[in-house]
Order: C-alpha cells, then structure tokens, then sequence
C-alpha cells in the first residue's frame, strides 16, 4: 500500500510541524512539545477553557477543533493511541483562565484513564475540571448502554455548542450541561468500504472483499454490526438512517442538524449523494434540517466509508449552533 | 539519625538501582511480553527508568510529593505505554501522601504503597487474580505494611517486599490474563508469568538491592 510520507515513526511529529508552520496565527505548542497545541490567540479572562485529545490518524479531530468557538487546547497521542496525562496536565494548565477546564473527548478506555489523572493533578493545583465524553456511536453498543458508546464524528456538535457557550461566557456548569446536553442529542452511524494503514505497521486494519461493506464499523476498524454486500449508496443511508431513528426519538416537526462525514478516501460527491437520500428521507418524515455539514469532520487515515449524524435540535442548541467559530480546519461565520 | 527514613537522595539510589536492573533484564521482559503482549515492555521499561536517572537533578524540588510527582510525569510523558502510565499512576498516588514531607518514614511507605495499588485499580481497573501487575504488587505493599506492624528496619523491609512480589509473579503463573493483549490467548495464557507482575518485582529488587544513605 503506498503512502507519501518519510520515516514512518516521524509521521505523527511531522504532521503537526507542517500544521504549525502553516497556521502560526492559530496553534502553538505548550513548552514546545509537539503533543501539546493551544490556541495561539490571547486567551480570555473567566472564561471556561475547553481540553480535548486523542490519538492521531483523525484530522481534523481533534486538533482541528481548537480555536474561536470551540476548543481551547489539544492533546495528541500517536496514531490511534491515547496521549500522556502528563501531556493533557499540560495544556490544561496552559489553557485554563481562571474559570475551571471542561474535558471534551471520545468514549475510549486509554483517554479515559489518562484524562482522569489529568484532571486529578489539575485539582491538585486547585483547577475545577470537569469531563464530558463523546458517545455518538449508535452502532458500538445498545440503546440503554449509551455510555459505553464510542465517540465518533458527531462530537463536532459537542465542540461546537460548548465553545460557543464558553466565548459566552457561560460558566463551567453550564459549559458542561450544554456539552453533554449535546451529545445526548447527538446520534451517529457510520459504514466502512476499505481498511485504513497505520503508519509504523504499515499493513491495513482489517480486510474486507472488494465487493463488501461493514455497517457501523468504529473509526479505528473495530468490528461493527455486521458486514454485507455493497449495497447502493441510497440503501445504505436508508439502513444508517434507521438505525438511527430506532434508536432516538424524532417525529414530525424536529429540527435537526445533519452530519455527513467523509473517512479519509471517500470522495465529496459521494458524500453529496448520500446527503441527497438524508434529505429526501427527513423531508418525507416531517423533520426540517437546519444547518448541514458536509465533508471531512472525523476520518481514520486513508479509511473509505461515511458517516451520518442526527443533531436534534432546541430553542438553544440551535442559537449556539449558529454562533460563529473558526479553526485552521472549520470556519462558521454566519 | 535514623536509619529507617528515605530521603531524596536515597530515592535517586533507588532509581538507579532499579534503572540498572531493568536495563540487565531487559531482554527478559522483552521476551515475556512478545509471548502475550506487543513485545515493548523491555525496551520502554529501561528506557523510562534511564530517563529518571538522567533527569533526576534537574527536577528540583526538597518536597518529595511535588519530587515524585514530577518523576511521574516525566515517565509518563516519555513512556505512554499501558504499563509506563500505571506505573506514572503509582508515582502521582504515592506522590499525594508525600506532599510536604522532606523524609519519609515506614509508615508514608506503607500509605504510599496503598495508594498506589488503588490507584491502578481504580484506574486500571483490574483486581488481583487477574493476571496483572497487580498480582506482584499487593503482596509487595502488604509486606510495607506488615513490616510497619512488626517493626521491621527499613533494609529487610524492602527485602520482604520484594520476595513478595517475586511469590506473587509465580502465582500468577497459574492465572488466566482477562486484560489487555494477554487476554486474547485466554487458557494458553495459563502457565506463563505475567510481564507486568514481572516488572513490578524487578522494581522492588532494584530497591531492595540499592546502597541507601
């Protein structure tokens, strides 16, 4: 399988020195330590600081969500491996403002572990953290078992309405309701076509046939529901969008916010005609969109396969929805 | 003066010592942990222990609290691993009960020790019996504590955590794994000491073998 890249244990640190030297405006390292990324603007007196990371192999998750609007500062671990708590203790120093720190993650046991001890040693230097995870992933575990669900694409939704709760200068029990508000109202299901190759192993994640698709595979190759013929792009949303809607209440009337999410080698117009069959489908339910997000917001390296998800939305999820927010990788101006 | 406290440079004895069995041992562990395991144990645990070695003057800090809880940070930085993030756990655990302390007793030891075994449970969350690193270092911290209650000095009390611990790799010989790598071989994991356990008694025999002021 062919890569563009140098040494494949540089991958990771090379990734994010092309980052930094693209985007000096934007990002900066913490006591330049190339895991640790903050905004580089002036940070905001009071105001509640928001810490994400993960493993690497996902842009824009998760660094690609730090910036006006969203998060504050990211840790980054290597390809598909959580970071170091010392390293989230880190920019959770750098980022706080006096306001207390919000962690903003995904669903996995190694992030969980490490931004648990990372929000234990902030205590210790008397910094209020409290954690939110993202658990979109209908397909990762059953309805009632939310919890142990993985966080996939549609923790953009959880970024995005606590980073315009936190530029409001709400404070950081209601930065952390929000998000979690947020993800509770967050379904997510994805489907993959081709495996993705981690750098330093060089060989893919899984195989699959050419003429196969896995249903509800996670964003590191995790097995999902089951694994089928390709079935055409209209039937998949159709199946995608049913499992969604058994899984969540919506009816008539909804407004909901669409997520169609690229994995890294699916093309846009792909993703355009999947949002085609959404869009058909919610209109025959009665269910009104507002706002659409159409590309790459969660990949897995070089995966080929989609994903679609549900933001239902109220009264204030929809006006912090709409506040404005922009990143190296995510600009929302009106 | 008091035989039976440890001050901040016997800590640095006993980093070494441990640093030097690691890195004699190294082969060992890699061995072990190819079996089960992805085969980086060796290689992480010599190298993280090389690296407190190494930094440990230009960590300053008289306070031993804010001293291990830096060391922890720095090994948890340099060695993310599942094992080197436990094993950081234990630092910043052990580093909460020697917050503004310049000596420690037997007695912190024996807290220290506690604090670490939860905190591995607590975050780790395995039990003893389940084939983890958990197995060699329960027994070694009841020895902290026991040695407390019988009066024990400092040097044989560390002798006694440390065979503990080694008792404790060879009952885990007979244990399943059901975490991590090691639990995909389920049954065929039965008979061969776990790696973790194993790099939990190497620790106590680098202290039990340092020179201390």
């Amino acid at each position: 399988m062919k890569k563009l890249i140098n040494k494949p244990e540089d991958f990771g640190r090379e990734t994010i020195e092309g980052i930094i030297l693209a985007h000096p405006e934007s990002l900066k390292m913490v006591n330049g330590n190339f895991r640790c990324l903050v905004r580089a603007d002036e940070k905001k007196k009071s105001k509640v600081a928001i810490s994400t990371g993960g493993g690497a192999g996902h842009l824009p998750v998760f660094l690609g969500y730090v910036g006006y609007g969203l998060a504050d500062g990211v840790t980054v671990g290597n390809v598909f491996t959580s970071p170091a708590f010392a390293d989230m203790y880190e920019v959770g120093m750098a980022i706080d403002n006096g306001a207390g720190v919000l962690q903003l993650y995904g669903n996995y046991g190694g992030d969980k572990m490490n931004f648990a001890m990372a929000a234990e040693m902030l205590d210790m230097e008397d910094i209020r953290v409290t954690e939110v995870r993202g658990t979109d992933d209908v397909a990762s575990a059953p309805k009632g078992e939310e919890d142990k669900r993985r966080g996939v694409a549609g923790i953009f939704y959880a970024y995005k309405i606590a980073g315009a709760a936190a530029e409001k200068m709400f404070n950081l029990d209601e930065v952390t309701r929000l998000a979690q508000k947020a993800v509770d109202h967050t379904r997510t299901m994805g489907v993959a076509l081709s495996p993705c190759i981690l750098p330093e192993a060089g060989k893919a994640t899984f195989t699959i046939a050419d003429d196969e698709m896995e249903l509800g595979m996670g964003i590191h190759g995790e097995p999902g529901i089951e694994r089928t013929k390709l079935m055409t792009c209209d039937d998949t949303v159709s199946y995608m969008l049913d499992k969604i809607m058994r899984d969540y209440e919506y009816k008539a009337g909804d407004e909901v916010s669409v997520l169609v999410n690229g994995l890294g080698a699916t093309p846009k117009e792909e993703l355009y005609i999947a949002y085609r069959k959404v869009s058909q489908i919610l209109a025959e339910k009665g269910i009104g969109i507002h706002r659409r997000y159409i590309g790459e917001f969660a990949t897995s390296l070089e995966m080929a396969g989609i994903s679609v998800t549900l933001f239902k939305l109220d009264g204030e999820l929809k006006e912090l929805l709409d506040a404005p927010a922009y990143t190296p990788f995510f600009q929302q101006f009106r | 003066m008091n035989d039976n406290i440890i001050g901040r440079e016997d800590i640095k004895r006993m980093l070494s010592s441990i640093s030097k069995v690691m890195n004699d041992e190294k082969d060992h562990l890699t061995e072990l942990d190819s079996a089960m395991g992805d085969g980086d144990l060796g290689i992480s645990m010599s190298k993280g222990f090389q690296i407190l070695c190494d930094q440990f003057d230009t960590v300053e800090a008289d306070d031993l609290g804010k001293l291990l809880m830096k060391l922890g940070m720095l090994l948890n930085a340099n060695v993310p691993s599942t094992m080197g993030t436990l094993i950081s756990i234990c630092f910043i655990k052990a580093a909460k009960i020697g917050k503004g302390k310049k000596e420690l007793n037997q007695e912190d030891l024996a807290l220290m020790g506690q604090a670490a075994v939860d905190g591995v449970m607590e975050r780790g969350k395995a039990k003893v019996g389940d084939k983890t690193m958990l197995d060699a270092l329960v027994p070694a911290v009841d020895a902290l504590s026991k040695a407390v209650a019988e009066g024990l000095a400092l040097k044989e009390t560390f002798k006694l955590a440390y065979e503990k611990a080694a008792e404790g790799v060879e009952t885990s010989k007979k244990l399943k794994a059901v975490f991590g790598r090691a639990a995909y071989y389920g049954d065929k994991s039965v008979g061969s000491q776990d790696s973790g356990a194993t790099a939990i008694a190497l620790i106590f025999r680098g202290i039990s073998e340092a020179e201390l002021v």
